[in-house]
């Protein structure tokens, strides 16, 4: 047991982070939903169906596409673009997809390399993607989430106001969409950029994401 | 379960926990239109 929670602190740790947080947004979500409905006159809401609402699934959702939009393009450009003194950024003379010999690929694969790290075509094409595949695939379909429980919420409230409700093509070009999208981006690449530059100069030690202590601001690729 | 076993059940519930997420939420969004 004690292995297992060394083993997996770090997964363990987020995870339970992210149920409490989760479990916080809908405690706080569902109060302040309760009290604009006091506010307004409206019935209120239980905290089950207010869980299961596009209210509750949107504010979730819409940072949850962000978040993977911010890891899939920081996996994706981090294979060409390069940072001078970063620890995010590779040594730089290792621009782009690097031979088989470095990624350990076909017959430069060892014994202790994933099966699919070995073989030739498909498979290894989609092995050596998998990790873009799946952070892309999660922002897109959190994207999607994110769009038809703001279509849901966005069509309810023109109904309140006695307009027509419009489609889930027209919601993809409204400002409505399009804060919501855009609010969550520009923290997302605001942090990434200030990570980046800001690894050159400043330290933590211990962190695998800081270089370590004493190598010089000029030490690109070195992790601590 | 082995240690190697268990970093696998890991990634699987992290996985499980997101496409629930996912499901449950674009379905519930489109049940609304």
């Amino acid at each position: 047991m004690r292995s297992f929670l060394k083993n997996n602190g770090l997964s363990l740790f987020f995870l339970a982070l992210f149920l409490g947080a989760l479990t916080g947004q809908a405690f706080a979500g569902h109060a302040a939903l309760n009290e604009d409905a006091l506010r307004h006159g409206d019935p209120t809401m239980s905290m089950g169906r207010y869980v299961l609402s596009s209210q509750f699934g949107g504010a979730v959702l819409e940072n949850w596409q962000s978040e993977y939009l911010q890891f899939t393009l920081f996996i994706l450009t981090t294979v060409w673009l390069l940072q001078r003194g970063s620890p995010e950024s590779k040594p730089l003379d290792k621009a782009g997809r690097e031979s088989d010999k470095d990624q350990k690929v076909g017959r430069h694969a060892n014994q202790e390399s994933p099966r699919w790290a070995r073989v030739a075509g498909l498979r290894r094409t989609l092995f050596e993607n998998s990790l873009l595949i799946v952070m892309a695939a999660i922002w897109v379909g959190s994207w999607f989430a994110q769009s038809v429980t703001g279509l849901s919420q966005y069509n309810a409230e023109r109904l309140d106001h006695h307009q027509l409700p419009v489609s889930w093509l027209d919601y993809l070009g409204r400002a409505d969409f399009w804060e919501r999208t855009l609010e969550n981006w520009q923290s997302e690449f605001l942090a990434v950029g200030s990570m980046a530059i800001l690894a050159v100069y400043l330290r933590q030690r211990g962190s695998p994401e800081s270089k370590p202590v004493g190598a010089p601001h000029e030490a690109t690729g070195v992790e601590g | 379960m082995r240690p190697g076993e268990l970093m696998r059940a890991m990634f699987v519930l992290y996985l499980v926990v997101i496409v629930v997420g996912l499901v449950l939420y674009s379905a519930i969004g489109l049940m609304h239109q």
